[in-house]
């Protein structure tokens, strides 16, 4: 699979934590990303890549388990925390949700923690978090996780009651892989519409 | 109704809408008392942003009031509750517009 080398991977599968699925969430949401962008590290680095995580604008709303988010991130064990989380109420949102958010929190945390080696290769990663944007995970909320989303502000929606269409997005992942970007690395790119910077005014840096 | 009770109403309702109605448009809110919960300061800017940020609190349940006393035409003291925290806070309109709107609020541990 592409001898040459690899221009650019785009990591972006992932369930919610309506899911109802814990261990699917810590697989597929974290180990899927990052195995993926491991096993390919050397055909990018060929082509001088880059590496774009998608991560998600909730993990600076509070509400992740930053208990799984370390152990995530200082101990990979994917068997071990399968099991961890599979003790856990998988029929309350909340949970699924905070699962999620910690999922989402070590990927922006594992971005940061390689981009500085992988870019002296040649390879910049960088990720993106987004808020609410239209797609098959969001259209299928229904109840109290429709209503929790619609309670979370997009500045640049206001007045709509609408989420961010795909397509906007689309373009922050084009910038990323583009040459105008050589310089953004290791970054947690925020796409949604200012919403964490509505929430968290204070948090500069 | 003053404005200061208007303002007392719709905290205490939860109403997002009549609150950010009571607001300039480059109107302003300045809440401090997060900090003795170590949570963040509230600084919010623009009569939008405070509806879509109150609403946001409201919904997911992070802040309320409750204990709420008129003090003057510009001061209410009330009990406030920031994640569960509570603080005793004492809220002051600091400047209003000649149509009555309000330009700055500030809220403070008492």
């Amino acid at each position: 699979m592409c001898p040459d080398g690899l221009d650019g991977l785009i990591c972006n599968a992932g369930v919610s934590g309506a899911s109802g699925n814990l261990p699917l969430i810590i697989s597929l949401n974290y180990f899927g990303s990052v195995r993926l962008a491991r096993g390919v590290e050397g055909l990018l680095e060929k082509k001088k890549g880059c590496c774009i995580i998608t991560s998600s604008n909730t993990i600076s709303q509070g509400a992740g388990r930053r208990d799984i988010a370390d152990l995530l991130n200082n101990i990979g064990d994917e068997k071990m925390i399968c099991e961890i989380v599979k003790k856990l109420d998988a029929k309350d949102v909340y949970v699924g949700n905070s699962i999620y958010v910690a999922t989402k929190y070590a990927l922006a945390r594992w971005v940061r923690r390689v981009s500085s080696s992988w870019a002296a290769r040649g390879v910049r990663v960088n990720a993106v978090a987004p808020g609410n944007i239209q797609t098959p995970m969001t259209k299928a909320l229904q109840g109290s996780a429709r209503e929790a989303l619609n309670a979370l502000p997009i500045p640049t929606m206001y007045g709509k009651e609408s989420l961010m269409p795909p397509e906007q997005i689309a373009g922050v992942f084009a910038f990323l892989t583009s040459p105008e970007a050589m310089g953004v690395n290791g970054n947690v790119m925020f796409f949604d519409g200012g919403t964490d910077a509505l929430l968290n005014s204070e948090k500069v840096y | 109704m003053t404005l200061i009770e208007k303002y007392v109403k719709a905290m205490q309702e939860k109403d997002y809408t009549a609150l950010a109605e009571l607001f300039a448009k480059d109107g302003t809110i300045m809440d401090h008392c997060p900090n003795g919960a170590n949570q963040l300061e509230y600084h919010v800017y623009g009569k939008e942003a405070i509806g879509m940020f109150y609403r946001n609190k409201f919904t997911f349940g992070k802040h309320s009031i409750s204990e709420a006393e008129i003090l003057s035409e510009s001061q209410a003291k009330f009990v406030a509750s920031y994640n569960g925290f509570l603080v005793m806070a004492i809220a002051n309109i600091r400047r209003t517009t000649e149509d009555g709107l309000i330009e700055r609020l500030s809220v403070r541990p008492k």
